[in-house]
């Protein structure tokens, strides 16, 4: 019997206390073997059984809050360790289905997607931070966002609304020049000279960057349409 | 309300006033005028409204930006998140970032043992069998260039597995000040391409090659726990919790 078809003959629970046994091996640096970790995940994505990816949480648990404390951008994000690890885990078990599994041909390929997910769990923590900063600005206009709108689903039909707006604003643009001083200076938030230093061909100078800033901000406060935008958002 | 004097800064000086980049002039204009201080305010409510509402709002959410990175997105995707690369320094940096974090945990001593485990190397732990505190045993002799420098009060330990052996000796460091140096010898192996790595919190400190009678040395090295790893074409050894003291004593630590 080949070695796959023993591990694909072992009931689950003899995989999972087999991929504990080979992990403890690991972290005691002697020889192991991953396959059978591999294939307690390949149950849990592949045959989409949540059993098995109980037991995969179990496992890698303690090695996925390493990597959470591990990461530059943790401390700043005043968030416990575990919320992180919860968030990573819910990310790699909604964004891998069954057919997105054959592209992964082994233990450290799985693993190195599970770390991309904390990564990812914190910065949307750490975007979600900035863009609160942004709100809280008195003169922003807009209400603090409460903590129920910096959840991931909130995050996704928040940045919906906003593609949205920027389409309404890119409509009353009329070349190039607007849209890059727009671009710039409200999604990427950048300042004149900044702008002019990064495209020196389409400016003369900063002061051209001021001008077209100030006239497209003019007539952006001369429709109403576009008022009435903003505060229904407000 | 009227402005304190003529001639009134128009929109484009506010805005730079706004960014801190006006002429002198202009600012303090703009510090004695009340009039010229509103529109000032104003021009920056609008100018927050729209950051408010538009900062990043097409940039790619961070897990579609790390599937970019893993290689996961179809090309069309891939492409536009490219396209958006080359003008985005917050989505350039988060990548970066993300390569950073991931070539962390894959540089740390674990990693890189499950890629040599994989690559059919023999991954050894040595354990101490003999040092300061377990007894004298007969024991290889350092080099004589390290012997002679060695403390007398500063006994090396001795580490063992496989018949291989390796002893360890911490003497202070001749170059630097606080600082110690580690002196080894290992027998039992062929020394021929064997590299002294020494690792600490998961980050490589310092790395030696092993002479052709087995000896390396490792200096400016302050304080602490280690790990050391000897490694060849065929082999991996490790030495764990392996702590120098100020004093320059090498020890075994207790395992955290």
């Amino acid at each position: 019997m080949s070695h796959a078809a023993k591990q694909a003959s072992l009931c689950l629970e003899d995989v999972a206390q087999r991929c504990a046994l080979e992990t403890d091996r690991f972290f005691r640096h002697q020889d192991y073997d991953p396959r059978y970790c591999f294939e307690l995940l390949r149950r849990a994505i592949a045959d989409r059984c949540q059993r098995a990816w109980d037991f995969v949480y179990t496992q890698y648990q303690p090695l996925v809050t390493s990597w959470v404390r591990r990461h530059a951008a943790f401390a700043s994000c005043h968030e416990e360790a575990q919320y992180f690890v919860n968030r990573a885990f819910e990310k790699m078990w909604a964004a891998l289905t069954p057919a997105k599994f054959d592209r992964f041909p082994d233990l450290k390929s799985l693993l190195r997607y599970l770390q991309m997910c904390v990564h990812s769990a914190i910065l949307d923590a750490a975007r979600a931070t900035e863009r609160a900063a942004l709100l809280a600005r008195p003169d922003a206009g807009i209400a603090l966002a409460d903590p129920e709108a910096t959840s991931v689903e909130n995050q996704a039909l928040d940045r919906v609304q906003r593609q949205a707006f920027w389409k309404e604003i890119s409509a009353r643009l009329n070349n190039d020049q607007e849209r890059q001083v727009m671009y710039g200076s409200f999604v990427l938030g950048m300042k004149p000279r900044a702008l002019y230093e990064g495209s020196p061909d389409m400016f003369r100078d900063v002061t051209e960057v001021y001008r077209v800033k100030e006239n497209v901000l003019a007539r952006l406060r001369r429709d109403d349409e576009l008022a009435r935008l903003l505060l229904r958002d407000a | 309300m009227a402005c304190v004097s003529s001639p009134e800064p128009d929109d484009q000086a506010l805005l730079a006033y706004i960014d801190g980049e006006a002429e002198p002039e202009v600012q303090s204009h703009v510090e004695q005028c009340p009039r010229c201080r509103q529109r000032a305010q104003q021009l920056a409510a609008v100018q927050h409204q729209l950051t408010a509402r538009l900062y990043r709002a097409l940039c790619p959410a961070p897990q579609e930006l790390g599937e970019y990175h893993l290689g996961l997105l179809p090309p069309e995707q891939a492409e536009a998140v490219t396209r958006h690369l080359t003008e985005c320094p917050h989505c350039a940096r988060e990548i970066e970032q993300l390569a950073g974090y991931t070539e962390k945990l894959a540089l740390s001593v674990e990693s890189s043992l499950l890629e040599r485990v994989r690559e059919g190397v023999r991954v050894l732990v040595a354990k101490l069998v003999d040092g300061p505190g377990i007894g004298a045993m007969g024991r290889p002799a350092l080099a004589a260039a390290h012997a002679g420098t060695r403390g007398e009060e500063r006994e090396p330990c001795l580490y063992e597995v496989d018949g291989i052996q390796i002893v360890i000796g911490v003497q202070p460091d001749d170059e630097r000040a606080d600082s110690q140096a580690i002196l080894g010898l290992v027998t039992g192996l062929d020394p021929r391409q064997v590299k002294a790595e020494l690792w600490q919190a998961n980050r490589l400190v310092a790395t030696a090659l092993v002479d052709e009678l087995g000896n390396f040395a490792i200096s400016g090295l302050a304080p602490g726990r280690y790990e050391l790893s000897l490694s060849g074409p065929q082999i991996e050894i490790h030495i764990q919790d392996l702590e120098i003291g100020s004093q320059g004593r090498a020890y075994q630590g207790k395992r955290r």
